[in-house]
């Protein structure tokens, strides 16, 4: 496969293709910042107006799913790294390995979150009509809890089909390992991360003192 | 051709070993603030748990950005971007509770 192939008009050559491209990604990742910073401020605001069932609601998530799935997803960011960084030393073993641990432990989020909600909705931890708590806030926070959550869950989706993606094409030789998608995607997977780096102690370690 | 093609370019991000180096020690490093917010979590420090687990937080983000997302060693206009995510981020929040502390009683 040739470095000829990953180059795509109307660039002259890779190293400004990737240039532009990863430009382009990151200036999308911070409309996706300032988009769940506004939920984020929403639940800033809310938390300051009902302190007290904000902290009652946040005891009740489950911190070891929280705290595990923290990990997974670090570690998939540390895959993630190492396949874009190995793609770039044309280090393909290296590179191949990564992507397909990356696509691994995020799936492994995506298990260990379905059997946290479900957790979760046995707890009647869902805001509605039969919702556990009684502190005022405290449906708030969980409002909060499963719309970031979700929409965080939509991401890693995205990321893990995009990767997966990569994986296929890269392996069968299709995509060369200098394309600047494959750096693009690890951009794009290292935000989803961020925004749970910054999720976790809001929603799970809130309150446990 | 402004540039040498991209064959010849040499490989941004070394070799094998300091690839390793770098990223997992990042890595490690992640993992210990995991587990050091999470103990500090159930310390009572009163007002303090929350700052104190934003900057844990701070901190972790930062690194993913600085080594994962290769923002040091990329182009300072990458920088400048994320640098104005930040800004436009501290301008909503500062608004937002500006408000708050401005409200009578």
């Amino acid at each position: 496969m040739s470095e000829a192939a990953a180059l795509r008009e109307p660039w002259r050559s890779l190293p400004r293709q990737r240039e532009a491209a990863t430009l382009g990604i990151w200036v999308f990742l911070a409309s996706e910042a300032l988009f769940f910073s506004g939920a984020i401020l929403g639940y800033a605001f809310s938390r300051y107006l009902h302190a007290h069932g904000f902290l009652a609601a946040a005891r009740e998530t489950n911190v070891w799913f929280g705290t595990v799935n923290t990990i997974v997803l670090l570690t998939s960011s540390f895959a993630m790294a190492m396949a874009a960084q190995a793609g770039d030393a044309r280090l393909r073993r290296l590179s191949l390995v990564s992507l397909a641990a990356a696509v691994m432990l995020g799936l492994s989020f995506l298990i260990l979150k379905g059997f946290e909600y479900r957790e979760d909705i046995e707890k009647h931890l869902a805001p509605g009509a039969k919702f556990a708590l009684e502190l005022q806030g405290a449906a708030l926070f969980f409002s909060f809890y499963w719309v970031l959550t979700g929409v965080h869950a939509v991401h890693l989706t995205v990321g893990v089909v995009l990767i997966a993606r990569l994986l296929l094409e890269a392996s069968r030789r299709e995509l060369p390992l200098s394309s600047p998608e494959i750096q693009v995607t690890a951009l794009y997977w290292h935000l989803v991360d961020i925004i749970w780096i910054i999720l976790y102690p809001l929603l799970y370690l809130a309150g446990r003192a | 051709m402004s540039r040498a093609p991209a064959a010849t370019r040499a490989p941004a991000a070394g070799r094998a070993p300091s690839i390793w180096r770098r990223n997992l020690a990042t890595w490690v490093t992640l993992v210990l603030l995991v587990l050091l917010t999470l103990a500090l979590a159930y310390l009572p420090l009163g007002r303090l748990n929350l700052p104190v687990a934003l900057v844990i937080a701070a901190a972790k983000a930062a690194l993913v950005a600085v080594v994962f997302m290769e923002l040091r060693t990329g182009r300072p206009l990458f920088r400048l971007v994320a640098g104005a995510a930040l800004f436009w981020i501290a301008i909503m929040f500062v608004l937002a509770f500006a408000d708050i502390a401005m409200r009578a009683g």
